[in-house]
């Protein structure tokens, strides 16, 4: 993970060494950002947990899990995504229909 | 003579018969045009007071006096040191031998088809009438000023630059995050996989 965050910091103390009356805090912008790590760890975890699920065969189960996670993602960025919810609605129903 | 001062003469229209900007004072302070008027106004009549002691010939058209070029180039007293005299040829008697020697449009010389030169930047602008000029001398004058204002208003880019860049900065770290979390949370102890390609993490009996 520093490997990846060491260019940006070397970066933004660029920024901020040319631009001193626009400095860039980068505690702060990592603190900003922890809300929303928790958030994408849960839908990326249970896409992949839906993922697995249909491969096991209950397509059922897989399309009620992807259905929970649209409605976590509008609780938190907004409206749901129309064709994703028809894709899951559909998968859920399959088998009942 | 402002230079002789200091300034730094803007150079948002690059005309040559445009006014000069004098927008800095070395680098330090901005000049807009109502905080500079003072001093532009006081620059302005010590140039009134050298151009007075012009001995060459001048005629006074419309209120304004113009010197005459060859005089005012010979006149040792001159501040502006323009280069006065370029080589190569008038684009007028160019067209005028072109209209000449060929069809209208374009003429040969010397086996080789030519055209006539179309004048990108006008030195003078034709105007039918005062009201057409004082049109054409407001548009430019708007434009000079919005792109006078612009520069001024640097600052306001910067930060609207430092927004953007702001906004992918937390990009990255919610992606670098996530990823860390998860590998954290699910994969334990287990190394990132550049780490194992790179060899760091063999097997162990």
């Amino acid at each position: 993970m520093d490997a990846l965050i060491e260019p940006i910091e070397k970066l933004v103390s660029l920024h901020n060494a040319s631009y001193e009356q626009f400095p860039i805090d980068l505690a702060e912008l990592q603190e900003s950002v922890q809300p929303d790590v928790e958030h994408l760890v849960e839908q990326i975890v249970g896409s992949a947990k839906a993922t697995a699920v249909e491969t096991t065969g209950d397509a059922r189960r897989a399309g009620s899990l992807r259905l929970q996670l649209l409605d976590q993602r509008a609780a938190t960025t907004g409206p749901k995504d129309p064709t994703l919810t028809k894709t899951a609605e559909k998968q859920s129903s399959k088998v009942d229909g | 003579m402002l230079l002789q001062q200091g300034y730094q003469l803007g150079n948002a229209d690059p005309h040559q018969l445009a006014c000069v900007i004098p927008l800095k004072t070395n680098g330090a302070e901005l000049l807009t045009p109502s905080t500079s008027a003072d001093r532009t106004e006081a620059a302005r009549r010590r140039v009134t007071a050298m151009l007075a002691k012009f001995e060459g010939r001048a005629r006074t058209i419309d209120g304004r006096i113009y010197f005459h070029f060859d005089d005012y180039v010979r006149w040792k007293g001159r501040k502006a040191q323009c280069k006065a005299h370029y080589d190569g040829f008038v684009i007028a008697s160019w067209n005028d031998w072109v209209e000449a020697r060929g069809n209208g449009a374009t003429a040969e010389l010397d086996g080789i088809r030519v055209a006539k030169i179309a004048v990108r930047v006008p030195a003078l602008v034709r105007c039918a009438d005062s009201e057409e000029a004082a049109r054409q001398q407001c548009r430019r004058a708007d434009l000079i000023i919005g792109i006078v204002t612009q520069a001024y208003n640097n600052d306001r880019q910067i930060a609207r630059w430092c927004e953007h860049f702001k906004k992918t900065i937390i990009e990255i770290y919610r992606i670098i995050f996530t990823i860390e979390r998860i590998r954290r949370r699910y994969f334990g102890d287990h190394p990132p996989a550049d780490e194992m390609e790179r060899g760091n993490y063999g097997c162990s009996d």
